[in-house]
């Protein structure tokens, strides 16, 4: 897991801001992700693990003050930095104390982002946990019995499909969404997620599509084994 | 740091899916700081939340009867200042804003990455 590159988070509703800060980012060796408003900032960097996010201000749906507050309450453990053209002191002032870590001026020159980065010790290789050792064994040790595992529920998808036992085929689809992307296999998640939904929605032959779907993703699993 | 030395935290894991809780639980030990007791539903969660009152709850939502933000607002109702800390397969912004709105301490979304769990837990004491 060593020499993984740092991914930074860029938001803006402007496609030209997030580009052009994109592009400063990935000259210092960082990946980026780029999303254009305050609700998909949010999401997002709750689902992946950032080094930091920047965050535009003045944005439609959710505003990137709103955005970092919710983050803020939630213990967001990374860097949010306002990108904004304010250059009054006091309004700075407030925007760090409602939760940014710190403020990078707009237009955005490349020696501002470098000069944050930084600052906050932002390094572009991400760092691995204490005891990861411990915590791999765990994971691989679960896994095999997922492995182990996958005939049965196989079989049990089939049996709930051809019964048309739908809370049955729910809770299999709940169950390994809930954990197959902790073992990789985030296409069987994402699959499961589709059918839980699809069966809450009541799309019956969607979700019966989708079934089958799952089986064969989990066959190409076995096989390639 | 000598391990006896320290007073462990009493830490709550709530989950009704057992590799997760399996994996949590795991990533929480290994730091040597936790202690971990577990529930399956949200019904076992306040039950023993109101008994023991431990220091962070691991919650998730899609737990049985009551559902995790059901949960979540009973025990904020019994203890204002109880940390816990949402678990999730997925970080759909609705759901997001119901547990902000009801005083979670964190999120987080699985896959578990113990680093980021970690730095939550850095954020336990201030």
């Amino acid at each position: 897991m060593a020499n993984n590159q740092a991914k930074i988070l860029v938001v803006d509703d402007s496609e030209t801001n997030r580009l052009m800060l994109s592009f400063m980012l990935q000259e210092l060796s960082f990946t980026t992700d780029e999303v254009e408003n305050g609700e998909q900032a949010v999401e997002q960097a709750l689902e992946f693990d950032y080094a930091a996010v920047f965050m535009d201000l003045n944005m439609p749906v959710m505003d990137g003050l709103e955005a970092t507050n919710v983050l803020y309450n939630l213990s967001y453990e990374r860097p949010i930095f306002a990108c904004s053209a304010e250059d009054d002191p006091a309004k700075i002032k407030k925007l760090l104390d409602s939760g940014f870590t710190d403020f990078m001026p707009k237009p955005i020159e490349p020696e501002d982002v470098e000069a944050i980065l930084q600052k906050h010790h932002i390094e572009n290789q991400s760092t691995h946990a204490i005891n990861d050792e411990a915590f791999q064994q765990k994971l691989d040790q679960l896994c095999r019995r997922f492995l182990r595992n996958i005939p049965t529920i196989i079989s049990k998808i089939n049996r709930t499909v051809n019964s048309d036992d739908l809370t049955g085929l729910k809770r299999i689809a709940h169950k390994l969404k809930g954990t197959a992307s902790q073992f990789g296999f985030d296409k069987i998640t994402i699959i499961g997620r589709d059918i839980e939904l699809a069966i809450s929605k009541d799309k019956i032959p969607i979700a019966i599509e989708k079934a089958n779907f799952l089986i064969g993703e989990l066959e190409k699993i076995l096989r390639e084994k | 740091m000598p391990e006896q030395a320290i007073k462990k935290i009493n830490a709550l894991v709530v989950e009704d899916d057992f590799d997760s809780l399996e994996i949590l639980t795991s990533i929480l030990k290994n730091t040597g700081i936790f202690e971990c007791e577990t529930a399956r539903t949200g019904e076992q969660a306040i039950e023993y939340f109101t008994e023991h009152k431990p220091q962070i709850t691991f919650l998730d939502i899609d737990i049985p009867a009551p559902d995790g933000i059901e949960t979540l607002r009973t025990i904020k109702e019994s203890d204002s200042s109880a940390k816990v800390v949402m678990v999730t397969g997925c970080s759909d912004i609705e759901t997001v804003k119901k547990a902000v709105s009801l005083g979670a301490f964190g999120y987080v979304v699985k896959p578990f990455v113990p680093e980021k769990i970690l730095s939550l837990i850095k954020k336990l004491n201030g």
